[in-house]
């Protein structure tokens, strides 16, 4: 039996990183909101980088894949016709837990892509409209990083300074210094010093697997204690099944599973979506009615279409002498975007990033590392081993994805999460441009890599663990017939419903999206702000 | 990882384990300072794994059985009394024939190995987990970034 509880101003759906940062921004100007996350709170202490087996937990509890994770928070995804498997973390902070927090924005250019390059969209936005809320995510967040970067305008100055580069990086840099490329160090939502009452990095290496130190920027320990400080109500174990209507189309509020597995009534006056480009069009395409027979604010055929991932390629280079590539973040240290802009000659439309990563612990080099090709048994193993560990450096080349209607998500007719929640299915081709884009990138990252030393190359073509980036299945647009949301982010046919994580995208850029994400949430969160009084209904 | 050496068995029989120990020192063997993943301890954080698995027990029970077969097949002998290349040859064979298997072997045995104190001090790494030390870098010298910083601009302006 529902209990029907008093309707809130603002309803947000998922505790992640675009959430959090809405929240927040909301709750500054006194509005009441209240987020339903499926997951729950992580303690810090409970990171296993203190333990022994550290790196085997990446096999279990921390897998990036949820279909092999399986906590009782995730939702499994068929994946089986995508080449790119989707990765995501539910729990308060979402993805951030896990994520290496590699921060880049996106650019000016790739807000205008169908004017300058004829292929996909314009935003209805520009960089500069977005500028100060990437700048109040920055502060909020904490960047470690440096001005100065010929790659982007000039920007506001990063919180601290730069992480350090260790031999690694040092020897990547004399690669890049000697083909005459673009390289500089990454933004990173990485600590370097004390900041906002958080604990400095003491570089010991897998971010991925949980920041004990506070170091790193997951949203649970950055923008949810003041967004709470500040009267937002958090529910944990809270998992929406569907989003109700009311007769005249309007958003009501959400039906939810609690705790206990008892299906609960939340009524809101507006209704925010920031479950990442799977979970929004998932729970969009779950929420049919008389109204939306083809899924909730779905008029326009594209929830869950023009699904944008960012095809991945790791090219890794195997050096005469130990890096020491176990110290410091291990996915971040310098990237490089001289092959960012789109340049014909080279075959393909849009560009690259190169991505730094840093070296592998023990299991992991092994099992092969990013290329996945596992150390041979036997005679060799101790030899070969040997000549890999802490002796890589790994680029990952990270490519724009155009956006394709034919790649998305719907319902898959079987699948069920333990709540018997429809699972989403993933449909995803790699276009003919992003292969050829893959291979120029491989073809340059070996020879940087050769540059800097190495005396071996291992390349993983396509990287199938790749899907940390959900974009454009709800994407944005001036009209109803090509768009899902408008530019600020309000679904064109229900007004008080709204969408504020990757599935807005229009474009993926060739960088990491959570930057531009968190911006673009707080900008939606400002523009409702500024007319709250007209859009409470 | 615990004292392996000391620990009660979960899965394996006395006679798997037996073989399981020869088969783990022929997928990481002995290499000078570094000891073979049988000699280490390495079965018995499989058993462990394995008594968890449904799925693993099946593939476990089954494969120790085909290099069982293969062994007496081929050259007439347990699997513990064959030679160094002999014993290579049959996990050769059996590798190709379940695949599946194998790949589980060949990753548990990594994680078991890999993991171990023993080990990752012998790598250099400390002998110890990332937390709650860390490691020390020197801050990045601004200086290095003076060729980039006379560079035009790259982004193409809107």
């Amino acid at each position: 039996m529902t209990e029907e509880r008093e309707r809130v101003e603002v309803l947000v759906i998922g505790a992640g990183a675009s959430g959090a940062a809405f929240t927040w921004s909301l709750s500054q100007a006194g509005i009441k909101v209240m987020c339903l996350e499926q997951g729950g709170w992580v303690d810090p202490q409970s990171y296993p980088t203190m333990l022994d087996d550290w790196e085997l937990y990446r096999q279990h509890a921390y897998h990036p894949d949820p279909n092999f994770r399986r906590l009782p928070a995730d939702y499994p995804v068929n994946d089986t016709a995508s080449p790119i498997a989707p990765l995501m973390y539910n729990a308060v902070g979402g993805s951030t837990i896990h994520w290496s927090a590699h921060f880049p924005r996106f650019r000016p250019s790739d807000f205008r892509v169908r004017t300058l390059d004829g292929v996909a969209d314009d935003w209805p936005l520009t960089y500069a409209q977005l500028e100060p809320f990437f700048d109040l995510n920055d502060r909020m967040m904490g960047i470690a990083g440096i001005t100065g970067d010929p790659a982007y305008p000039p920007k506001s100055p990063r919180q601290v300074p730069p992480l350090p580069l260790g031999k690694l990086g040092h020897t990547i840099v004399k690669g890049f210094e000697q083909m005459g490329w673009h390289w500089w160090p990454s933004d990173t939502a990485i600590l370097t010093r004390p900041y906002d009452g958080r604990n400095a990095c003491n570089n010991c290496g897998p971010c991925d697997i949980g920041c004990s130190q506070g170091a790193k920027a997951s949203v649970d320990i950055t923008y949810w204690p003041k967004a709470l400080a500040q009267g937002t109500v958090l529910r944990t174990q809270a998992r929406v099944r569907e989003i109700t209507v009311r007769a005249d189309g309007l958003a009501d509020g959400v039906l939810y599973y609690d705790a206990a597995g008892h299906i609960q009534e939340q009524k809101a006056r507006l209704v925010v979506l920031a479950c990442n480009g799977i979970g929004t069009p998932r729970l969009l395409l779950n929420s049919r009615s008389a109204l939306f027979p083809d899924g909730l604010a779905n008029s326009s055929g594209l929830v869950g279409r023009n699904l944008m991932f960012h095809p991945y390629a790791m090219v890794t280079g195997i050096f005469p002498e130990r890096l020491e590539g176990y110290k410091g973040p291990n996915g971040c240290s310098i990237f490089s975007q001289e092959f960012y802009e789109t340049d014909l000659s080279r075959g393909f439309v849009r560009g690259y990033s190169f991505q730094v990563v840093r070296g592998f612990g023990p299991v992991a080099t092994a099992l092969g590392g990013a290329v996945r090709q596992p150390v041979p048994w036997g005679a060799t193993h101790r030899l070969v081993f040997d000549e890999r560990f802490d002796r890589t450096i790994t680029l990952a080349v990270t490519g724009e994805d155009l956006p394709e209607p034919h790649n998305r998500v719907v319902l898959d007719p079987q699948l069920t999460d333990s709540d018997g929640i429809p699972a989403p299915q993933v449909s995803y081709t790699l276009s003919e441009n992003s292969r050829k884009m893959l291979a120029h990138g491989v073809a340059r990252a070996t020879e940087v890599l050769q540059a800097a030393g190495a005396l071996e190359v291992q390349v993983n073509p396509l990287l199938r663990p790749a899907g940390w980036h959900l974009m454009g299945t709800a994407r944005m647009g001036t009209h109803r017939a090509n768009s899902v949301v408008d530019a600020y982010g309000s679904c064109h046919d229900v007004p008080n419903l709204f969408i504020i994580d990757g599935s807005i995208l229009v474009t993926s850029a060739a960088v990491n999206p959570t930057s531009t994400i968190q911006a673009l949430a707080l900008y939606i969160a400002d523009h409702i702000k500024q007319h709250a009084r007209h859009l409470r209904g | 990882m615990a004292d392996v050496s000391t620990e009660s068995p979960v899965f394996f029989a006395a006679a798997q384990r037996e073989l399981l120990v020869s088969v783990l020192n022929c997928i990481v063997p002995a290499a000078g300072a570094f000891p073979g993943a049988g000699d280490l301890g390495v079965a018995s954080y499989i058993d462990r794994v394995v008594g968890q698995s449904t799925a693993l027990k099946r593939l476990f029970a089954q494969g120790l059985v085909q290099i069982t077969l293969m062994s007496q097949a081929q050259y007439a002998q347990p699997f513990t009394m064959l030679l160094e290349g002999q014993r290579d040859a049959v996990l050769r064979q059996v590798e190709t024939m379940a695949p599946e298997f194998f790949e589980v072997l060949v990753t548990h045995t990594y994680s078991g190995y890999y993991s171990h104190p023993t080990i990752v001090r012998l790598l250099g790494m400390e002998g110890r987990p990332p937390q709650p030390h860390g490691h020390h870098l020197e801050p990045l010298d601004l200086s290095l970034l003076d060729n980039i910083k006379q560079r035009q601009p790259i982004y193409r302006q809107v």
